[in-house]
């Protein structure tokens, strides 16, 4: 009888079975199956080529240095984000009169597209008339180029997407707050504990569920970084500061070798894989109950 | 009965699913062919319509699906002549405006072999998009081509796969207000010896001679000067298409740009510099020059400073006896899938577009300059002004005109090498920045011809 309701109930999820191959899995083995041919992105033929592009990969300079890149973009900005959020909802926590127009104000420039605030930030960071030099200049300092090295890019890249989207973490911290149950709180003030003590022992131990989902969030969306880079530092210089899903698209569309940047793609893949799961799961291991 | 109707559910969910996705054709005019064939109504080569324009709704119910890439005016120009269309023939025209991601989204459109009805070629007619394009070689408009563009669209087997309304034309531009306070003539300039020679001069004034900032054009369309135009440093045009050439000839450009960047000729920030702060300086008087730039962008440049004074000039000559050149390349140019289910539809719609008085208003807005007989005769656009100066601002001068040099020279996928490779010039001109340059672009050389 369990045998027969359980064939019943596979026929209901046949649907979303199907959806998920053709989305899903049909995408993923097409990109794989890419990877094994030389191909210019649009021709109807395709050349075989077995692992040439694969081996490719692994001798290109440009695809460790994206690699390297991405790595401090998916860490840096979670890191990052995460201090701010929790920080800012530390802050927007407290009562005060305009709380929600604060909380709006840091939330905005999540909900504006990346390539207009990389455009937006484009102009505090200029050498030349940038509103950074403007006030070292002002200040009577010498101005900085801050976007003179990849590194130096990178870090700029970084802190502005950790800037801007800083909001959406503070919301999911904000709602864990909220969560924790005041009559803890209450005890453990009543028990003599200081305002840091309570939160480095009470509310941030109780955060961890909402730390869980930001850090997971934060570091999958960090690893696709493109927008803000693309409008912001164009991947320069020299591709010091391009993620490699900036060089996976600059391959596929502008190199016209989808073959290899389909090689890429799947190395990319493991690469996601073999970081996120050990993550997912340490950090899945860390529940707590109250 | 509990099982049927689990088994029944699951297919209409199914069945759903696959409705939802609908079909490839969605308006009222899939599949149609237009009532008769229109071509009468709009005479080709761009002459005014015989029929004095009652064209009536001879394509009612007729759904074209046009893609294209503009932005601002240009898109807003592009709409209102689509709008006049629809109101002279009564199709609908439904405009997929791909803008800065037009490239990518073509290229995934002719990996799926399924391309709108009519689409801007970007400058790829032949090398790229050909095998899916129409023959239009028996369109009258191609009788009225000018020379130029001949050199642009034609195959080999004389066949031409577009309908090009304009050219779009590459040289330098020069802010003449600049070059006066520093006391440079820059109708003078015939070398690029002579043209590092006035930007010391305008360095020393205090002005910044050069506003570019990396860009392939940089690297790809002057490089025509020093490799293969007449009586350039090189001549090795063969080698380049044969695919043999080993790239070492191309040291001469890179020098070019090594004095300059070494004397400080660029913005100290020129490897960061986007594309509108770029402007924005040559508008404000910070430069002199603008290597490499289409015509469009004098209107760009009068727009954001209408009281300064820009002109477009031709490349100069690697070396005295060479030839000046101005490039052009496909400007706003259209082909029709050669799969499409209205191909009557949509050369009537491309012979609207040659039409004069549709091509002057498009060229209003992209600045482009006309390339068709009977247009070129009337067109006082700002484009062909542009290019007209140059005839008269540089009178005595040897200029030879010639096919934009990737387009002519490098198989498709090339001209993103040579931005890549004016991007590691820029980070490092040291002499092993080059010779790493050399070598990115001779293995990038290598890897698109094979995958071409």
């Amino acid at each position: 009888m369990q045998k027969k309701l359980d064939r019943k109930y596979f026929l209901f999820m046949l649907p979303a079975i199907i959806m998920v191959v053709a989305l899903r899995f049909f995408p993923i083995g097409n990109a794989f199956r890419m990877g094994f041919f030389n191909w210019n992105g649009y021709s109807q033929d395709m050349e075989f080529i077995g692992l040439g592009n694969f081996k490719e990969v692994f001798g290109d300079s440009y695809f460790w240095l994206a690699l390297r890149n991405t790595l401090i973009y998916a860490f840096g900005i979670t890191i990052v984000k995460n201090i701010l959020g929790l920080a800012l909802a530390f802050f927007v926590n407290n009562k005060f009169h305009g709380r929600a127009a604060i909380r709006a104000t840091i939330y905005l420039p999540a909900m504006i597209s990346g390539f207009i605030m990389g455009q937006i930030m484009y102009y505090f960071y200029q050498y030349n008339g940038g509103i950074f030099n403007e006030i070292l200049i002002g200040l009577g300092l010498e101005p900085v180029y801050w976007m003179e090295t990849g590194l130096g890019s990178t870090i700029i890249v970084l802190l502005t997407t950790s800037f801007l989207h800083c909001g959406s973490t503070m919301l999911l911290y904000l709602a864990g707050l909220q969560n924790i149950p005041q009559e803890l709180l209450e005890s453990a003030r009543l028990d003599g504990a200081t305002n840091w003590k309570e939160k480095l022992h009470i509310t941030i131990p109780l955060l961890q569920p909402s730390m869980i989902t930001s850090v997971v969030l934060n570091l999958i969306a960090s690893f696709k970084i493109y927008d803000i880079i693309s409008s912001l530092s164009g991947g320069g210089p020299d591709g010091g500061s391009t993620s490699l899903t900036l060089l996976i698209s600059k391959y596929y569309f502008g190199y016209n070798r989808a073959g290899y940047a389909a090689a890429i793609a799947m190395v990319f893949f493991f690469v996601i894989i073999i970081i996120s799961v050990p993550i997912n799961k340490w950090l899945s291991s860390k529940k707590v109950e109250y | 009965m509990k099982k049927l109707l689990a088994c029944l559910l699951s297919v209409i969910m199914v069945l759903g699913l696959i409705a939802c996705g609908g079909g490839e054709n969605d308006g009222t005019g899939s599949g149609s062919e237009p009532a008769g064939s229109q071509e009468a109504d709009v005479q080709p080569g761009g002459k005014p319509t015989q029929s004095g324009g009652e064209a009536g709704n001879q394509l009612a119910g007729v759904t074209l699906e046009v893609a294209v890439n503009y932005t601002g005016d240009s898109l807003t120009a592009f709409q209102q002549i689509c709008s006049a269309f629809e109101s002279k023939y009564g199709a609908t025209i439904v405009i997929d405006n791909y803008g800065s991601d037009y490239s990518s989204t073509m290229i995934n459109r002719m990996a799926a072999n399924n391309l709108p009805d009519v689409f801007v070629t970007a400058g790829w007619s032949l090398r790229r998009y050909k095998d899916y394009s129409l023959d239009l070689s028996d369109q009258e408009y191609c009788s009225t081509y000018d020379e130029s563009a001949l050199g642009v669209i034609q195959d080999t087997d004389g066949k031409i796969y577009v309908c090009m309304v304009s050219n779009g034309v590459n040289g330098n531009v020069v802010n003449l207000n600049v070059c006066e306070a520093a006391g440079v003539d820059p109708f003078a300039i015939t070398t690029w010896d002579e043209f590092l020679a006035a930007c010391e001069k305008i360095k020393n004034a205090g002005f910044t001679p050069i506003a570019s900032n990396p860009d392939a054009g940089l690297t790809s369309n002057l490089a025509g000067t020093f490799l293969t135009y007449k009586g350039e440093v090189a001549d090795v045009g063969d080698k380049i298409k044969d695919g043999s050439w080993d790239w070492e000839e191309y040291m001469y450009l890179l020098k070019f740009y090594q004095t300059a960047l070494t004397s400080g000729y660029f913005f100290k920030d020129a490897r960061s510099i986007n594309t509108n702060d770029m402007y924005e300086r040559m508008a404000a008087g910070q430069a002199a020059f603008i290597i490499s730039e289409n015509t469009a962008s004098i209107a760009t440049l009068y727009s954001l400073n209408p009281k300064g004074n820009f002109i477009f000039a031709p490349f100069p000559a690697s070396k005295a006896g060479g030839e000046e050149a101005i490039v052009s390349g496909e400007g706003d140019a259209f082909s029709i899938w050669k799969d499409s289910k209205n191909i009557e539809a949509s050369k009537v719609f491309l012979n609207y577009l040659a039409t004069p008085e549709v091509t002057l208003k498009l060229l209003d807005a992209t600045s482009r300059v006309s390339c068709m007989k009977p247009t070129m005769e009337v067109d006082e656009t700002p484009g062909t002004k542009a290019l007209g100066a140059v005839e008269d601002n540089y009178k005595g001068h040897n200029i030879g005109y010639y096919n934009i040099w990737d387009r002519e020279y490098l198989p498709s996928g090339m001209w993103a090498y040579m931005g890549t490779a004016c991007n590691k010039l820029f980070a490092d001109y040291t002499d092993s920045g080059l010779r790493a340059v050399i070598d990115f672009l001779r293995d990038g050389y290598k890897n698109v011809y094979v995958a071409e």
